[in-house]
């Protein structure tokens, strides 16, 4: 006879943290304004947090081999900034151009997380400071390359200009949800797919998780821990790109932004381990969707901005309380 | 909606031009309110009576001097000063003893992370070009050691004078009395430095009255109507923005006290009660006054860039549908504003208002010139970085007598509109705002223009 499988709180609670913190803020906030399941606001808060899913996976993979990437921040700026000066200095006016401009910041982006790879993989550098000397090095690239100036998109004289920034106001017809979310989404799709379903995504963690172990199984960790710093990068940049396509121009202080410690915490409190080896983009995610949550009900409570500071720490450190004190008593 | 036009907007002013005002209510040497300026020619018939000069209000101290000049906490009243001011001529400031021309003048920015910046740097190197002088150019890229580490540099490279962008006036106080110390004279700018620093004078945009006639102007434009606004900071606790929206709100009663027929006493009375109303705001987010019919129902912080600004503005939007008017620390965070606001299926300049504290310039020249943007503050980069090159000019090769001067000279101030832009601010050589008239003062003329002994 089968035996009736009891339900478990502690197992569900450890495994399910981030998604109950979430579905608990969500009710907590729907009651505190009733302004927060409005269309409008949910749209809001999905279109503000596009370019934050690309770097919080982005955050994920190196955080997943057991390093960190500091440098997320500024690459983003980087990568804000490079499709800018492309479109506008080089004169790209075709939508070809746009598509090859994009490749082009991806490709930055990429050529950045390769340098943060070798020098952590390769030199060996502890990743809090390779990447933290590579952040400085792409903010004073964004500002030497732009003399420290806003770089506007030619909206008027350039269709493919016109078309990014379009690109940020479009949204489908039936859901009114933005594109910038369904390019989310499907970045997102690929790497729960890549981390769940591919030897690629294993290795990965395994290279987190036991290093010693894979490496003495024939396999090159050094190689798929710089390809995560490479990923990183390459989606990093493009989520620069949301940036300029919303705002219609670039500015290097967005280098100085510090997208690098929200990313972070969005994937610490998804539940991944800084140690390297566990991690969950879909976790990941809903770590981005509960600071954007705080966030959002703060602003929409009119709370005071320097409470809402204090307010945000706090919740952050209860979240990833609560997954620690959960582990403990599985 | 009814719109009054301003009889004239452009109303030039300097902090120290509060030296036709009074230092309180109460003083005898009223004969103006202060921002005389602003009072007399931005505003439509709001000049607010003048007080008894016989009597002192509740809101003077024993002295006579207004209670908003002595307020302690002034983080939010920066370039509100009163224009009796001590004397500052027994600060030694290593002024040269002899006249001489060539000199090497050493800059130090505090950071360069905006166009504005650049502006004002170009415009130093364009003046210094212009009397045959070298300037020596230092970024602290926001890092006050840094800073502290490039003054010692520009004493040790033996320059003539240093002009002084500080990250923060406390720390740099200390690089001021090295420089002075070596016998280098300093200029601060963009920043005021306290009295009591040896500065020969700091030269910056007044933030607070560039806020005042911004409000002056909203106060006018919406005139008889419910304001249910929003306030954009580049960060809450920061000076400049927060003397801004200090500012704006204490133009928009100002003036609406002059529409209600019952103007204030005095009007730094106007001041006061703006003060305690940007305080409500700052502590609880919201600041709801039923006496003004104006509300500010949100806060957000836009860290002065385009995209800061839209996103503090989406969320504002979606949590207060019925909000008309959206005050802005900067421009860039205005143009976030404006967008967030045809993001939501609403008319910039129709549905919901853009006011903002500064800087103008030929971007936002269109945004007026199309109303999308209702109002800016004028702000020049240009002069900011001009004006310190021409006071050591007129030092070292005029004569002129700087040894006391404010502690805060201050450039013009303005509301820029639709109205105007084209006929007063435009420079087509300029990406800003063109330059206009300006003229040191020293103390004593200040106290002298003040009735003050």
């Amino acid at each position: 006879m089968e035996k009736v499988k009891k339900f478990d709180f502690k197992t569900f609670f450890v495994n399910n943290n981030a998604i109950l913190i979430f579905v608990l803020l969500v009710i907590v906030a729907s009651c505190m304004s009733s302004n927060f399941l409005s269309s409008r606001n949910v749209m809001n808060i999905l279109r503000q947090q596009a370019p934050y899913a690309l770097i919080g996976i982005g955050a994920m993979l190196t955080i997943m081999t057991g390093g960190i990437d500091l440098s997320i921040g500024s690459t983003l700026g980087v990568g804000s900034v490079v499709i800018a000066l492309v479109l506008t200095k080089w004169n790209i006016t075709s939508i070809g151009g746009l598509f090859l401009a994009i490749l082009l910041t991806a490709l930055v982006g990429a050529v950045i997380g390769l340098l943060n790879g070798i020098l952590v993989a390769y030199f060996k550098m502890a990743a809090f400071i390779a990447t933290l000397a590579v952040m400085t090095i792409g903010q004073g690239i964004a500002y030497i390359s732009t003399n420290g100036q806003p770089v506007r998109l030619m909206v008027d004289d350039s269709a493919a200009a016109q078309a990014l920034v379009e690109f940020s106001k479009m949204k489908d017809p039936v859901l009114g949800i933005p594109a910038a979310v369904y390019v989310a989404l499907l970045v997102i799709l690929i790497f729960c797919f890549i981390i769940k379903k591919t030897a690629y995504g294993r290795l990965l963690i395994a290279s987190g998780s036991n290093e010693v172990a894979v490496r003495l199984s024939g396999i090159n960790v050094n190689r798929y821990k710089a390809s995560a710093y490479i990923i990183c990068g390459a989606l990093s940049a493009t989520a620069g790109i949301f940036v300029t396509s919303r705002a219609a121009s670039a500015t290097p202080s967005t280098t100085g932004g510090g997208y690098e410690l929200d990313a972070i915490a969005a994937v610490v409190i998804g539940g991944a381990n800084l140690e390297g080896g566990k991690a969950s983009v879909v976790n990941t995610i809903i770590g981005i969707l509960i600071m954007a949550v705080i966030g959002n009900i703060m602003n929409l409570m009119s709370i005071a901005a320097y409470p809402q500071k204090v307010v945000k720490g706090i919740i952050i450190i209860v979240a990833v309380l609560l997954k620690s004190l959960g582990n403990k008593k599985a | 909606m009814k719109r009054k036009v301003l009889r004239s907007v452009l109303a030039v002013t300097l902090s120290i031009g509060m030296v036709c005002s009074m230092a309180g209510c109460g003083s005898d040497t009223a004969d103006a309110p202060a921002e005389d300026a602003a009072a007399e020619e931005s505003v439509d018939e709001a000049e607010p009576e003048e007080a008894d000069a016989e009597e002192e209000t509740e809101s003077s101290d024993a002295s006579g001097l207004h209670e908003i000049y002595t307020l302690t906490e002034r983080n939010a009243l920066s370039g509100l000063t009163s224009p009796d001011m001590a004397d500052r001529s027994d600060i030694d400031k290593a002024l040269p003893t002899e006249q001489k021309g060539g000199l090497k003048i050493g800059l130090s920015m505090g950071q360069m992370g905006s166009e504005f910046f650049t502006a004002m740097v170009d415009s130093a190197q364009r003046a210094c070009d212009e009397y045959g002088y070298e300037l020596v150019m230092f970024n602290a890229d926001s890092n006050i050691s840094t800073q502290s580490a490039d003054v010692e540099s520009l004493i040790t490279s033996g320059v003539d004078a240093i002009i002084l962008n500080p990250m923060d006036v406390t720390a740099a106080a200390a690089d001021v009395e090295a420089a002075v110390e070596a016998g280098i004279p300093v200029i601060g700018v963009g920043v005021d430095f306290p009295s009591d620093v040896p500065v020969i004078t700091s030269i910056l945009a007044n933030n607070y009255f560039g806020g005042w006639y911004t409000g002056v102007y909203v106060g006018e434009y919406f005139e008889g109507q419910h304001l249910t606004s929003a306030a954009l900071l580049g960060q809450m606790g920061h000076t400049i923005d927060e003397s801004r929206i200090n500012g704006m709100i204490a133009g928009i009663i100002y003036t609406r006290a002059e529409q209600n027929g019952e103007p204030f006493d005095c009007v730094e009375d106007a001041y006061l009660e703006a003060n305690e109303m940007f305080n409500e705001l700052r502590d609880n987010g919201k600041m709801i006054s039923e006496k003004w019919d104006f509300d500010i129902v949100a806060q957000g912080e836009g860290l002065w860039t385009i995209e800061g600004g839209l996103s503090a503005s989406e969320d504002i939007l979606a949590g207060n549908p019925d909000l008309n008017l959206f005050l802005c620390g900067c421009d860039p965070m205005g143009q976030g504003a404006i967008t967030a606001i045809e993001g939501a299926g609403l008319v910039p300049g129709e549905d919901v208002y853009v006011a903002c504290g500064a800087d103008g310039g030929k971007e936002i020249f269109k945004l007026l010139d199309n109303g999308k943007m209702l109002v800016t503050g004028y702000n020049s980069p240009d002069l900011n970085g001009s004006a310190p090159i021409d006071l050591l000019h007129m030092i070292f090769e005029e004569g002129y007598d700087a040894n006391n001067m404010p502690a805060a000279s201050d450039l013009p101030n303005a509301a820029i509109t639709k109205d105007n832009w084209e006929a007063e601010f435009y420079d087509e050589n300029l990406t800003y705002c063109k330059l206009l008239p300006f003229e040191f003062k020293t103390i004593d003329s200040i106290r002298e223009a003040a009735g003050l002994e």
